[in-house]
């Protein structure tokens, strides 16, 4: 997604609840890898995970700032919302739309394009890892270590 | 004295010219908030609270509350994405179905709360958590894409740039502002309202009305739900959290009273604009998410308090 970006681009993000710990580290990993592809981020509101309130923040960053090139969104509700921004404000195709989580329903639209990545943090695997954990230190085991699953970004 | 015709349109101008006052600051704090494009964008956002407000400002004039409109409009947009999505309904079917089962939950409320005589605000408040679950459990808690089935509805139409659902709004409207001013079935909800055992003695049985009055707005509410999941062309679970809010405070703002017996849809529609420009507006100029809520509570309170300034100094003569 960097990739298709120029420096200098505008970029606006959408991030979950402000007090969320995951949407706050989703939020600086968006921002970090703008600052890498050189964009500038024009935009930075709370859509609260939400796709109605998404959708209302996302039609007035287009607004506001009509040369925006990017919407980063921290969960894919929220990116359905920025979708349906992008439509109605009639800029469907010229603003690139990431959202996370790889729902079911993103399926469509990172097939027609209308969104142009999401992030799959293997949610299965963190449930199998954190019951194992959990039963270990019921048996009286030690706590594991932290443990990484994968996170894949996934373009179609 | 000022005549009364001339002090009735003194209140219009006066929430208009709130109304102006709000977006004149926003466009003064943003660039592009006053513009053609971000008008028409307000306009064919709101259609979903235009018809919830109507439904609220009927039940509070009856003297109740409905605090599950929120949820019965998301869970009639769930029901919207299952239908078409699931089982390939046609989308005049999915419509049908989400009036009729707005309307059922509508009626549940008005009866629980008519025939045994338990205060709205509990019931609907116990409605709003049921209905929330029921639109969880109907789509096993997950977002639905939908797509060009539901959009026709919300896009804008031709040279209009307004959607068919802003004109279905505007003519909800109309209907719920005739109905209340030119019926019978109106006066009954304001003399319920106004004082409930007077209407008793003078032969006005309140249980049919109330009961109806609830069963309107919960289908007003299903209909705000497919407007919603229209524009969003997806069906979310978690649609209309807080709607309830938006719509007691546009009819709160319009000047219906809280106690029944006193308001008007039409002044409720100025409540509306004044919400719906206050959230487009805030988020605009970028505000943060803490500032937004200061504000949006400020608003609501500076806009209730400017009407009881001005409801005194007309007692007085002066406006």
């Amino acid at each position: 997604m960097a990739r298709q970006l120029k420096p200098g681009d505008s970029v606006a993000i959408i991030e979950g609840i402000p007090t969320a710990f995951n949407g706050q580290q989703r939020r600086l990993g968006f921002e970090d890898a703008m600052k890498a592809a050189g964009a500038r981020i024009v935009a930075e509101q709370s859509g609260e995970w939400e796709m109605d309130k998404a959708n209302n923040v996302a039609a007035a960053m287009l607004g506001e700032h009509p040369d925006i090139k990017a919407i980063l969104c921290g969960n894919d509700d929220m990116a359905l919302g920025a979708v349906a921004a992008v439509k109605a404000a009639g800029r469907a195709g010229t603003v690139l739309i990431a959202g996370f989580d790889n729902i079911s329903a993103i399926r469509p639209l990172l097939d027609s394009g209308a969104v142009a990545a999401t992030a799959d943090q293997h949610g299965g695997e963190l449930a199998v890892f954190g019951i194992e954990a959990a039963l270990k230190i019921l048996h009286g085991e030690a706590p594991p270590a932290d443990q990484t699953t994968p996170v894949d970004v996934i373009t179609k | 004295m000022i005549p009364a015709a001339l002090r009735k349109s003194g209140q219009y101008v006066a929430m208009a010219a709130i109304w102006a006052a709000l977006a004149l600051f926003f466009g003064l704090m943003s660039h592009n908030f006053l513009s053609a494009r971000a008008f028409l964008a307000l306009a064919n956002r709101i259609p979903t609270l235009m018809v919830i407000s109507t439904g609220m400002t009927l039940v509070l004039i009856v003297g109740g509350i409905d605090l599950s409109v929120g949820s019965i409009a998301g869970l009639c947009g769930a029901l919207a994405g299952v239908v078409i999505v699931d089982d390939h309904a046609g989308f005049l079917t999915a419509v049908l179905l989400c009036l009729a089962l707005g309307a059922s939950v509508g009626a549940v409320n008005g009866i629980i709360s008519v025939c045994l005589g338990i205060p709205s605000f509990i019931v609907t408040l116990g409605m709003l958590e049921i209905a929330r679950g029921l639109s969880y459990l109907l789509t096993h808690s997950q977002t639905k894409y939908i797509g060009a089935a539901v959009e026709g509805l919300s896009d804008p139409m031709g040279f209009l740039g307004v959607s068919p659902a802003f004109l279905i709004a505007i003519l909800v409207v109309a209907a719920g502002q005739i109905a209340l001013s030119r019926t019978v079935f109106g006066r009954y909800l304001v003399a319920i309202g106004a004082n409930e055992p007077a209407a008793r003695l003078s032969g006005i049985d309140p249980r049919v009305p109330k009961i109806a009055v609830f069963a309107l707005a919960g289908m007003l509410a299903g209909l705000g739900g497919v407007f919603l999941t229209s524009r969003l062309g997806s069906s979310d679970p978690n649609a209309g959290i807080g709607l309830e809010l938006s719509a007691i405070a546009a009819a709160v703002i319009g000047g219906t009273s809280l106690t029944g017996g006193k308001g008007s849809v039409v002044k409720t529609l100025f409540g509306v604009l004044v919400v719906a420009t206050l959230e487009a507006g805030l988020a605009q100029i970028g505000a943060s998410d803490p500032m937004k809520r200061v504000a949006t509570g400020l608003a609501i309170i500076l806009a209730v308090a400017l009407d009881a300034w001005r409801q005194r100094w007309a007692r007085r003569g002066w406006v």
